[in-house]
């Protein structure tokens, strides 16, 4: 008999649940936040009583001065507890989450001590066998190896990730834990103020892509003390992954809104602050519509994000930009730009159409994933009225400012994804903008409800990505589509540049009739539609952005014969509405609305 | 010295009722933070989060002072006012200002 020895490695003596209290903790940063709000109304309201009615004089001076002091001084440690807070909240969820990591070690634990236990038992139990037996029990032994191997590597992990979590917290609070640090403005993290240090930081001039490079180069802790210390600039910055934009713009809308709903409570909102609050609570409203948000096809909640948030650009118009999905994994990617009368008020609307392109993307789609997204990031023109509407500056502008967005979602990943830019009616133009004139890297390219393609785009190839990736959706009876030129006449400055539905700019122009279109009349309210569910336009929309153009609905391009008024062939086409494969655009279709009638 | 000074003691008052609110406001914002629970952190982080609070706590109970001082200060800066200026007023109203046997 002949003795076979089989190695059984010995488990991890056990896992660790990191200590503290996530809840806890988060209830102590709101207290802190609170603190922080009360420090600023006590700034607000000691300038407002530093000023004295009738009185004036040496001691009015004095009194004045020193009462502008405490005031400046209680709003700067108001700022210091808000930075405070940030971070504890931050290391909070990251607390949160090492404890689920860990109690999920504990299972695979306890998982693997009993399969040793069995194996011991099973060896103990072995005598006389085959070969082959003893094989098998080889076998189990390398494979438990190797498990308890990666057992202990996850555990070294949790380990130091919870000790950097640790460091973050004490950080919060060493750096603001006596008076002068307070007044100082302090309050931040070593960490995060030496990573902003560093090359390829915000800031320091670096492109996008060298941003990227620096971000992914810092640990997890560096990451979170600076989207804790410096959530403004870590919302805001291109190339930055969006999950990381993400988290410092809800940090930053929270506050917001705690802040201000304080205010308002008190009767202390001022001038310009009222408008501020409603851009607050629009977001949070287009927020919470983008994280409930289920897609129908696999009954699963995709999660929204928010890429953009500054609630007082603009002159208080606002920028946001918020998506449904994740814009750091997602196969196919879309960015809608909408046009005038947009502003940071209308996100809900604008997140439930980007919602609705998701859901079109995604239904009888390829099965890749999607992320789509409203981008409401330059100064739209207010009304129809405004001067703004009838030039083609603000597209100029805001194409650029897309164009940078643009850059910035493909700088903050480093794999390849299916980019399709949407921009509608005014947006149309900027979107054409950001194409033609930058180095915006989109693979296609769709205007809709467009009053003409802008600058010196004459034709869809001047858009530098190829004539067969230029889409135009325009509902025979949207009069705002007829605006652009086309023909040899021209129509004397009415739109911004050239039609591109029509036959001298040859874009790829696909079906976007309504089924509810009354008559001839051509009107505005046609000019809403191009997002509705089950519309020819939305089915068509989501083929593209699924990266799908060869299933796209095609329409005959509009034209002008020189002997007559321009014409479109599809005024006469019998529109389609909830139909398979040409207007259905959701599993749960409204047949009763579009029933034809 | 300036060139002059004027006052109205009532605006003063009022701006004393201020300092006297934001006094409250300190206060307040002192018991929160007292009663801020640092036990919910990892038992490396409790220090300095009760260090934290101790001097926040302490700097709130400070400008509530601050407030009540400022408060004070102003009121009996309008009481002062008032009675300068009635202290004025009767010794313009004792001096006699005619001539003659009404004198």
């Amino acid at each position: 008999m002949s003795t076979v020895t089989i190695q059984v490695p010995d488990l991890p003596a056990r896992v660790r649940l990191p200590e503290g209290d996530p809840g806890g903790i988060d209830d102590f940063a709101r207290r802190v936040a609170a603190a922080g709000n009360r420090y600023e109304e006590f700034g607000t309201r000691a300038t407002q009583a530093s000023q004295v009615t009738d009185w004036f004089g040496d001691a009015y001076a004095a009194y004045s001065d020193t009462a502008r002091t405490a005031a400046a001084e209680h709003d700067e440690v108001a700022g210091t507890m808000r930075r405070v807070s940030r971070m504890l909240s931050a290391t909070s969820d990251t607390l949160s989450d090492l404890q689920a990591v860990a109690r999920r070690l504990i299972d695979h634990r306890a998982d693997l001590s009993a399969r040793r236990g069995q194996l011991l038992a099973d060896i103990a139990a072995a005598q006389d066998v085959d070969p082959e037996v003893i094989r098998a029990l080889q076998d189990r032994a390398r494979s438990l190896t190797t498990e308890v191997m990666t057992l202990h590597r996850d555990i070294a992990s949790l380990e130091q990730r919870t000790s950097a979590n640790e460091d973050l917290m004490r950080q919060a609070f060493v750096g603001a834990d006596t008076l002068g640090e307070g007044l100082a403005g302090g309050g931040g993290s070593p960490l995060a103020t030496a990573a902003m240090g560093r090359p390829g930081a915000p800031g320091s001039g670096a492109t996008p892509r060298e941003t990227a490079a620096w971000w992914a180069g810092l640990s997890d802790a560096e990451q979170e003390a600076l989207i804790a210390a410096y959530p403004s600039v870590i919302g805001r910055t291109d190339g930055l992954p969006a999950t990381a934009r993400d988290q410092a713009n809800r940090a930053m809308l929270d506050e917001h809104l705690a802040r201000m709903e304080s205010r308002e409570a008190d009767g202390l909102l001022g001038e310009g602050e009222e408008r501020f609050l409603e851009n607050i609570r629009a977001t949070r409203d287009a927020l919470d519509s983008a994280d409930e948000y289920v897609d129908l096809t696999t009954g699963e909640r995709p999660g929204g994000q928010l890429w953009l948030y500054d609630p007082t650009a603009f002159d208080g118009d606002g920028r946001v930009a918020i998506a449904v999905g994740d814009l750091d994994t997602a196969e196919d990617v879309a960015v809608r730009t909408p046009g005038i009368t947009n502003d940071m008020t209308k996100a809900r609307a604008l997140l439930d159409e980007a919602a609705n392109v998701y859901e079109s993307a995604r239904f009888e789609g390829d099965g890749s994933s999607v992320a789509s997204m409203m981008w409401m990031g330059y100064d739209a023109p207010d009304s129809f009225v405004d001067h703004a509407t009838a030039t083609e500056g603000r597209a100029a502008e805001g194409g650029a400012q897309l164009a940078d967005s643009l850059d910035g979602l493909r700088a903050a990943r480093p794999d390849d994804f299916h980019l399709t830019a949407i921009g509608h009616s005014y947006g149309s133009t900027t979107t054409a903008y950001a194409v033609a004139d930058s180095s915006a890297d989109v693979d296609d390219v769709v205007l809709v409800g467009s009053p003409g393609a802008g600058g010196d785009n004459s034709h869809a190839t001047d858009l530098g990505i190829g004539r067969d990736h230029v889409w135009v959706g325009r509902n025979s009876r949207d009069i705002v589509g007829t605006f652009g030129d086309e023909g040899w006449i021209g129509k004397g400055g009415l739109g911004l540049g050239t039609d591109p539905s029509s036959e001298g700019f040859d874009a790829q122009r696909f079906e976007a009739e309504d089924v509810d279109r009354s008559g001839w009349h051509r009107g505005i309210e046609p000019h809403g539609n191009y997002f509705r569910p089950d519309t020819e336009s939305l089915y068509n929309i989501g083929r593209i952005v699924d990266g799908q153009g060869g299933d796209v609905n095609l329409a005959e391009q509009s034209y002008d014969p020189w002997y007559d008024a321009p014409r479109d062939p599809e005024v006469d086409r019998t529109p389609s509405g909830g139909e398979e494969g040409r207007s259905l655009t959701s599993p749960d279709g409204d047949e009763e609305l579009f029933d034809g009638s | 010295m300036s060139s002059g000074f004027g006052v109205n003691p009532e605006a003063l008052e009022y701006r004393a009722g201020t300092w006297r609110d934001l006094s409250t406001l300190m206060s307040d914002t002192q018991s929160e933070l007292d009663s801020a629970p640092a036990g919910v952190f990892p038992p490396s982080v409790t220090g300095a989060a009760r260090a934290f609070l101790a001097t926040w706590s302490a700097a709130a109970g400070e400008s509530s002072d601050m407030a009540s001082a400022y408060a004070a200060s102003l009121s009996a800066t309008s009481t002062s006012y008032l009675a300068s200026d009635q202290a004025v007023d009767d010794a313009f109203g004792g001096l006699d200002a005619h001539l003659g046997p009404s004198r």
